[in-house]
């Protein structure tokens, strides 16, 4: 199992599911994605090797690598909603100052 | 100061009509002991992964059942598609997730205990994701509330 090969998939997959709608919040994104991947390979390595004792059944290995993926799912459905509370909050900001802006100048 | 005030009117307009494309629903307390008591009370079954499915069969079906009245909770609750998809995910029994290890176990009869160890962690942190995503919503609510305060 090629590692780096996989993870940079992994990557590839995470981004295009969270998508470019939520780009302000990129940078938060991406660091929890890299976090995400770095338990990733840590977790891939340590099952290929008890894997490779005998520990755990090629249809076991599988099973937990397939389980890897539905986190992943499960991380991008996390990061998009928080991106899209975010983005909401951001937005009610933005109404308020201008509603308050507008405030000001009509009473000035 | 007409024309900026209309522009202002028109910008807040197209604004309020964007939100409805962003809107989560609120944090809810139901869902998130929920959440806690289900993690709680798989961890536990889990720990007898190694023994007779049988044995606790009775025990998982509770939960199970419990899972997918959640996913039916949160699949009806307004603006919750993120909730709600997290749910289906982990109550799909053909997904590797908690619903999916249950069928495992059922299928195998008793795990091994470095099989069971390992993807009762997987399921923990399936959890976790679904318990920051609803603590998340707080944080939200946290802020409009501070923003309130700070007005008035």
């Amino acid at each position: 199992m090629d590692f780096e090969v996989l993870l940079k998939e992994l990557r590839k997959n995470l981004l295009i599911a969270l998508g470019d709608r939520y780009s302000e919040y990129n940078n938060q994104s991406k660091k929890d994605i890299d976090a995400f991947l770095n338990a990733s390979k840590v977790k891939l390595k340590r099952w290929t090797i008890l894997s490779s004792e005998g520990q755990l059944t090629e249809s076991d290995l599988e099973w937990l690598v397939k389980s890897q993926k539905e986190l992943l799912v499960l991380e991008a459905l996390c990061q998009a909603g928080v991106s899209k509370i975010a983005l909401g909050y951001l937005k009610n900001r933005i109404i308020k100052i201008v509603v308050e802006t507008v405030k000001v100048a009509v009473l000035a | 100061m007409k024309k900026q005030l209309t522009y202002a009117v028109l910008f807040c307009s197209i604004l309020i009509v964007s939100c409805s494309s962003i809107k989560t629903a609120i944090y809810d307390q139901y869902s998130y002991q929920q959440e806690i008591s289900l993690k709680i009370e798989t961890k536990a079954l889990l720990e007898h992964a190694t023994e007779d499915y049988a044995t606790y069969q009775g025990q998982i079906v509770k939960v199970l059942l419990e899972m997918d009245k959640m996913e039916e909770y949160e699949k009806n609750k307004p603006d919750n598609t993120i909730s709600y998809q997290m749910w289906h995910l982990m109550t799909d029994s053909d997904k590797n997730s908690v619903a999916g290890l249950f069928k495992r176990w059922k299928g195998k009869g008793q795990l091994t205990e470095v099989f069971a160890e390992e993807a009762s962690k997987q399921v923990m942190e399936a959890f976790d994701a679904l318990i920051k995503y609803e603590v998340s919503k707080d944080k939200d609510k946290e802020n409009i509330l501070l923003e309130i305060i700070k007005t008035y």
